[in-house]
Order: structure tokens, then sequence, then C-alpha cells
């Protein structure tokens, strides 16, 4: 795989050339970005490489769902420059904090929406990923209810797998764990440090339960304020 | 494929969708073929001036008719039998009350309506009521007065004539464009969310703009060529009209999928 090739956004107030990432999948250089009055990022500096697993922490308001924007180029910065890797180059799956489920159709066809057949050979792989991602995460008795009679959990884990069936190369979750208790969470890491280590996945969580995260091998990205507080290894915060 | 599964997961909405863009593909395609039978029909509708004329029975009244027929200015040649007669005169002396019984009256005669061209002069009608006085004779004969079509009715004729050519295309095609667009967007949401996981979770782009035009494209096509062949070709505008509806749509709702 090849992340050379990046495209940058940059704010109104720098402007910038794209340019190489080197090993840097991400590439924030003094990124700012506003809602009307609220600043919901100041000046952030930050690079992500290929193949980390990182965790974005914070208070609710901290700015971590708009830098999960920012990465995953649904946002623009007001200033600075963003450098995020070309989609043509670099798919990128995400877990929304609303889920984005349809609620008439049962938890399987939620799944099947990440079947690509540019990635599977055919759907009977697809489906054997989709039973074993099942197993896995517990829910492979759970595969034909309605996601409208599914609990919080169930839904998250149902996009959860989505998203990694997808089979992406970044994987941005914003509060993935919110709806799970510690032993479904730790589960969930599992299943991605896996996919981390066995396909390269880089993957970039949010989460505003910091302690929880602590218990995970990563590096932590913690903002307070809109401000970029502290960038290391979880097991030193 | 993902537009008609769309439809299909609601399949009364779907199929009166799919309904829907036949009759407004019609409704554009042959609105002014539709206005003109109109026009012929009100045309129709239109009726010169009639009289009656009470024939003594022994008369051949079925000679009279065919005479009449064969002059000119002469539409329509109707015969009352003599039971319809009668009947008609029952009801009237009813109607009346005035105590005189049917069978005082000499009822030995049948009747005959007399309808002439639309517009007519007086003279030509006076010289074809003198003609059935000679044939018939005076005193076997009785004329009513010459029933004209009267001012109202003539305006009234007139002014559906004008809201037909003038309102009737754009109503019909309005109407029908209205009803499509209301079911499209009962759909709308749906093939919206299905076109935006594509473009999340599959290595698709312009998911939504694609879906729509295959959809619009396969129907259209479709109900174009069932038209065509059953009524013939329509003028290129009305085809370039229906054409440009489809991609107003597509572009409008289609710019970008977005999670609804």
């Amino acid at each position: 795989m090849n992340f050379q090739q990046s495209q940058t956004f940059t704010g109104q107030k720098n402007t910038g050339v794209q340019g190489t990432l080197g090993n840097n999948l991400f590439k924030l250089e003094d990124v700012s970005v506003t809602f009307g009055d609220i600043r919901a990022l100041i000046n952030i500096k930050l690079s992500i490489d290929k193949g980390e697993i990182v965790f974005v922490t914070g208070a609710s308001g901290a700015g971590k769902t708009s830098l999960l924007g920012l990465l995953s180029g649904d946002l623009k910065p007001d200033s600075g420059r963003v450098s995020v890797p070309s989609p043509r180059r670099c798919f990128i799956s995400k877990v929304f904090q609303d889920l984005r489920l349809e609620n008439r159709k049962t938890c399987e066809q939620n799944l099947w929406a990440a079947y690509d057949s540019t990635i599977y050979d055919n759907k009977k792989e697809f489906k054997k990923d989709l039973e074993d991602l099942a197993g896995v995460l517990g829910f492979d008795n759970r595969l034909d209810l309605k996601i409208k009679d599914a609990n919080g959990g169930l839904k998250q884990k149902i996009a959860i797998a989505r998203a990694l069936l997808s089979k992406p190369d970044v994987f941005i979750a914003d509060e993935p764990t919110a709806s799970l208790d510690t032993g479904n969470a730790r589960r969930l890491f599992e299943v991605l440090n896996i996919y981390n280590v066995k396909k390269g996945m880089t993957v970039i969580w949010a989460s505003h339960n910091k302690e929880l995260v602590k218990n995970f091998s990563g590096r932590i990205i913690h903002l307070e304020n809109g401000k970029l507080i502290y960038t290391g290894h979880a097991c030193f915060i | 494929m993902n537009f008609f599964k769309s439809l299909l997961s609601n399949p009364i909405k779907g199929l009166t969708f799919i309904v829907l863009t036949f009759l407004f593909v019609g409704s554009s395609f042959y609105g002014t073929k539709i206005e003109k039978s109109l026009l012929k029909g009100v045309s129709k509708m239109e009726k010169g001036a009639s009289f009656f004329a009470l024939v003594d029975s022994r008369e051949n009244n079925q000679r009279i008719a065919r005479k009449l027929r064969d002059l000119p200015g002469v539409e329509k040649v109707s015969v009352l039998s003599k039971s319809d007669v009668s009947s008609s005169l029952d009801n009237l002396l009813k109607t009346l009350d005035v105590g005189i019984s049917k069978d005082l009256l000499d009822l030995s005669f049948s009747g005959l309506q007399i309808e002439f061209q639309k517009g007519l002069p007086s003279r030509s009608q006076n010289l074809i009521r003198s003609y059935l006085s000679r044939l018939v004779g005076t005193e076997k004969l009785t004329m009513g007065a010459v029933n004209k079509e009267s001012i109202g009715q003539k305006k009234k004729r007139g002014s559906i004539v004008n809201f037909i050519r003038i309102y009737f295309g754009p109503i019909l095609t309005g109407i029908m464009g209205f009803s499509w667009l209301v079911f499209f967007l009962f759909f709308r949401k749906s093939i919206l969310r299905d076109a935006y996981l594509a473009e999340q979770f599959q290595r698709r782009k312009s998911v939504g703009i694609k879906t729509l035009s295959v959809g619009f494209v396969t129907l259209f096509s479709i109900s174009s060529g069932i038209f065509i062949t059953l009524f013939g070709k329509p003028e290129i505008v009305q085809i370039l009209f229906v054409m440009t509806v489809l991609f107003m749509v597509t572009i409008v709702h289609m710019k970008k999928t977005e999670w609804e």
C-alpha cells in the first residue's frame, strides 16, 4: 500500500502545497477550527503514522469530533494545513457517534452495506468474514434482529463490524465504546489490535474515558478546550 | 438496481411511483393530442337549430325523413314513434293537470325532429320548412318553432374551449409532475441513505447520482418506448421537457449524498 500521495486542505490564513507525508499518514500543522464564536480546535500540530493506534481523549466539547472530522476529510480547517492520504490509495472507514444504521433493517442487512465486490472475491467470502466477526464480537446469534429492537451495545458493535468488514486502511471511531461495558470494550480493542497487527490498519479512536484507554497499548492525543495538551504513549499519561 | 430495490422495498408506493412516471411522461408527450381530441369533443357538443313536426300517422314518416335528410342544410332527422309522442303528451297533460284525458285527444300522429346544420341562415331554414309543408300537406302537419342555441350556451361552450386551449396542457402536466415529485420524495431518503452507505463503506464514488440517473433513464426509456409504439412520436420539445425535469431532479437531490 502506498500512502505517499496525499491531499492537503489549507485554511484561509495559510496556504500550502500538496506534498509527501513520508511515513506520516496524517499531518496537521497549526490547524484551527471555529464554529461561529466557538473555537473547536486551536493551533493543533500533530502527525499520525501508518499502522499506529491512536486514542484521542478529552472531555465532551474538547474538540475530539472536530479532530476526527479533519482527519476523515469531512471538515475543512479555518487556518493551518491538514494533509490526509488520497482516498484513491487509502480507504477510511468511520464509526459515527450517531452510528448511522438503518432501523428497519436487520443487523445482518446493515452489515451487507460494506459488501464491495472489488475487495471480496464473492458474497460467500464476505458472509464468512461477517459470521467470523459476529462470533468474535459476540452477536452471531442476533444477526436477524432488527436494529430498532437492538440495544445500544449491539448497535455499536454492528456499526464497528460494518466499518471493519469494509477492510479499511484507516479505522476512525468516535466514542465506539460509549454503550459497551469494560469487558466488551476490551474485546473490541483486541479485535482492532488483530486488524492492526495482521492487516496494518491504522486505528484512530476517540473516547472521553481516559481511564479505559490507559489499559490499551497505543498513543494518546489528549485535548482540552480545543488545545492539544498531551501526546504520548498511553502508559505514561 | 439499487434504485428499483429501494422502490420495491415498499411495493405499493413503488408501483404507484412507476405508474405516475408513466403518466407524467405520457401527459408531457401527448398533452397537445389529448387537448385536441377534447376540443373536438366540445365542438361536437355544438348543435344547429332544430324544430319538431307532428305528422299524420297515416303518412310514411320514414320516407319523409329520408327526403329531408337528402336536403342540403339538414344535419339530422330523428323519427319519433307514435308511442313516444303519446307518452310525452301524457306526461305533459299530467304535469299541466288540466283534467283532459289523453283519450279525448286525437293522437294519430307521429313526430319528427329536424336538426339544421350549424350556422344555416334563417332563409334556408324557412325553405326546408316550406318543403316539408309541401311534402306532407299543411292539413296533415303541425310544425313547432325553430329552437336556436341560446347565447348563454354559446358563451359557456366558448369559455370551455378557451379554458382547454390555454390551461389544459399545463394543468395536466403540472398535476402529473407534482404527484410524481411527491412520490419521488418518499423514496428519496431511502435512495440517499443506500447511496451514502455505499460511498462510506465501499470503494465507490458518486453512487447517489449514478443510482438516480440509471433509475430515471430506465423508467424514461421504457415508458417513452411503450408510448411511442402505441401513440406515435411526440414532438422533440416534449421529449426534451421530460428529460430536463428528470435531469434537474437528479442534480438537485443528488448533489451530495448525506445521512438524513
